[in-house]
C-alpha cells in the first residue's frame, strides 16, 4: 500500500438516507430502507422510489441560487459544500487554478428538459424557459460548482450511466496523480425520478415490481429480488495529493489507493455473462493499489437487487477475492441512485474503514442460496485496512475503487 | 408602493439577489445588475406571477423599474 496515494480529505452526502455524513452513516448502518410510494409516479406500473428526505433547496442554497438549478445540480451543490466544509477547505485559501471538479451524472438535467418539452408542445415556443439549457445540460452541475467556489482547474463531467460517480473519482485521481491539480472535488449526482425515466427502466424490466411492500423492494442478494428501486442523490469527495493535505494538516478519511476501469463491449444493458470485464476492473484496481485480494476486508458491491447483476457480481467477487470475501450492498437502504451511486458508495466505503464497521445489506433476511460469498446480513465489525467498491453501468462500463485506511 | 411594485421587488430580491435598497423607480437593469439572460428570466417570472406575457423584445426594450411596473399595469388592466 502506498502512502503517496491521494487522500480523501472531505465527504459530502445527500441521499435517500438523509442529508449530511452523520445522518447517512446512521441510516446506512441501521439498514433503514428509504423506499416509499411516490406521488410523482402515481398511476404508473411502478410507483415507488427512494427520494432525498426533506430536501429544501431554497433553505440550503438560497432562493436566488436554487431556482436557476435543476435538482441534479442542487443536490450536487449541497454535497459539494459539505465536502469542502468537512475537508476544512476555504475556497479563497487554495490556489483556484490547482483545483479540479469532476462530476458524474447519467442523465444531467433531464427533468428540466422533459418539463420544457411539455411546455413547448402544449403552449408553444414562448412558453419555453430561458433557463432550459443552463439548467438542463449535463455539464452544468460541475460548471455551477466551479462558479460557486471559484475553482478554475479542469472542470469535467463523466457519464458512464450507473458507474458515473465512480468514474469521476477515478478521473480526478488521475488528475491528482499526474500533478495537474492539488485538490479535486469529485463525485456523482442524479435526480431523474420522473415518469418518463421510471417508465423507461420499467420497459426494460430493470425495476422491482414489489410495490405492495415498498420497504422490501430493494433487496440485494436476497431470494425473491426482482429489480432495483430508482433513487436520487449526490455524493462528493474532496480528493487531495497527500503532500498538499499534509501541508495544511487536512483531515484524513481514507486513501484512494486504486482505480480500475474496463468495458464489457458486449451488450447495451446486460452484463457479459462471464463477468470478465468486471473481473478485470477489480483486478486492475487491486494492482493499482498494490495490495492482494486477501487484504480486502469488504466489498461495497454494485448490488442493485436485479437478478442478473447480483448473482454475477458475487461470482466475480468470489473469483477475485476468494470465498472469505465479505460483501455488502448499501442499495438496500438508498435504492439505486444511478450516476450518484458510485460516489455515495465510495464514501460509505471510506466511512466503513474509518469506523471499522461494515454496513449491513437491508432486507437480506434470506440470502440467495446460489450466492457463494459471505454476505453482511447485519453490521459487522471489520478491523481490515482496505476495501473495494464496485460500480457498473449500462453500456458495459465496469469501475472498481480501492480505498485504504490513512 | 402598489401591489405590482411590491411583487416585482420581491421577485428581484428573492430570485435575483438584488439588494432591496437598489430597487428604486428609476433603477435601470444595469443598476439592478440584470444581464440580458436575467431580463428574459424576469419576463418568465412576470408571466408566472401576473399572467402577463411580455415578449423578449419588450423586456429588453424596458429601461427602468417604473417602466416594467407600468407595462405590467397596462396589461393586467386596473392596478391598485
Amino acid at each position: 500500500m502506498s502512502d503517496t496515494a491521494p487522500l480523501v480529505t472531505g465527504i459530502g452526502l445527500v441521499s435517500p438516507a438523509g442529508i449530511g455524513v452523520d445522518r447517512n452513516w446512521q441510516r446506512i448502518t441501521e439498514a433503514v430502507p428509504a423506499t416509499a410510494h411516490d406521488p410523482v409516479l402515481a398511476g404508473l406500473p411502478v410507483d415507488i422510489s427512494c427520494r432525498v428526505p426533506e430536501f429544501d433547496p431554497d433553505a440550503l442554497l438560497g432562493q436566488h441560487r436554487a431556482w436557476r438549478l435543476d435538482r441534479y445540480a442542487q443536490l450536487a451543490l449541497v454535497a459539494a459544500k459539505e465536502a469542502l466544509e468537512t475537508a476544512g477547505v476555504i475556497p479563497g485559501e487554495v490556489d483556484p487554478a490547482r483545483v479540479a471538479v469532476v462530476l458524474g451524472t447519467g442523465a444531467g438535467g433531464t427533468t428540466t428538459m422533459e418539463n420544457q418539452q411539455t411546455a413547448l408542445t402544449r403552449d408553444g415556443a414562448g412558453a419555453v424557459s430561458p433557463r432550459t439549457l443552463p439548467m438542463g445540460l449535463p455539464n452544468m452541475a460541475s460548471g455551477e460548482i466551479a462558479i460557486e467556489f471559484g475553482f478554475r482547474g479542469p472542470v469535467l463531467t463523466t457519464s458512464t450511466a450507473c458507474a458515473s460517480g465512480a468514474t469521476a473519482i477515478g478521473v480526478a485521481r488521475d488528475l491528482l496523480r499526474s500533478g495537474t491539480v492539488d485538490l479535486a472535488l469529485a463525485g456523482g449526482t442524479e435526480a431523474v425520478i420522473t415518469p418518463l425515466f421510471v417508465t423507461g427502466f420499467h420497459r426494460i424490466r430493470a425495476l422491482s415490481r414489489h410495490i405492495h411492500e415498498p420497504r422490501e423492494a430493494s433487496r440485494p442478494f436476497s431470494v425473491g429480488r426482482d429489480g432495483f428501486v430508482i433513487g436520487e442523490g449526490a455524493g462528493m469527495l474532496v480528493l487531495e495529493r497527500s503532500e498538499h493535505a499534509r501541508g495544511r494538516d487536512a483531515p484524513r478519511w481514507a486513501h484512494l489507493a486504486g482505480y480500475g476501469a474496463t468495458a464489457d463491449a458486449h451488450h447495451p444493458t446486460a452484463p457479459a455473462p462471464d463477468g470478465a470485464g468486471a473481473e478485470a476492473a477489480m483486478r486492475a484496481a487491486l494492482t493499482d493499489a498494490d495490495i492482494a485480494g486477501a487484504d480486502i476486508s469488504h466489498v461495497n458491491a454494485h448490488g442493485t437487487s436485479t437478478r442478473l447483476n447480483d448473482a454475477l457480481e458475487a461470482d466475480v467477487v468470489q473469483r477475485v477475492l476468494g470465498d472469505e470475501a465479505l460483501v455488502t450492498s448499501t442499495k438496500g437502504v438508498t435504492g439505486h441512485t444511478l450516476g450518484a451511486a458510485g460516489a455515495l458508495e465510495a464514501a460509505y466505503t471510506a466511512l466503513a474503514l474509518q469506523h471499522g464497521t461494515v454496513p449491513p445489506t437491508a432486507n437480506l433476511t434470506e440470502p440467495d442460496p446460489g450466492i457463494g460469498t459471505e454476505l453482511a446480513t447485519t453490521a459487522r465489525s471489520a478491523p481490515g485496512r482496505a476495501a473495494l467498491s464496485n460500480s457498473f453501468g449500462f453500456g458495459g462500463h465496469n469501475t472498481a475503487l480501492v480505498l485504504t485506511c490513512p | 408602493m402598489n401591489r405590482i411594485a411590491e411583487t416585482l421587488t420581491e421577485i428581484l430580491t428573492n430570485k435575483f439577489n438584488v439588494a432591496a435598497e437598489a430597487v428604486r423607480g428609476e433603477a435601470s437593469f444595469e443598476d439592478l445588475e440584470l444581464d440580458s439572460l436575467a431580463q428574459v428570466e424576469l419576463g418568465e417570472l412576470i408571466n408566472e406571477r401576473f399572467g402577463v406575457a411580455l415578449t423578449d423584445e419588450e423586456m429588453l426594450d424596458l429601461n427602468s423599474f417604473d417602466d416594467i411596473t407600468a407595462l405590467i399595469a397596462e396589461r393586467v388592466g386596473s392596478p391598485r
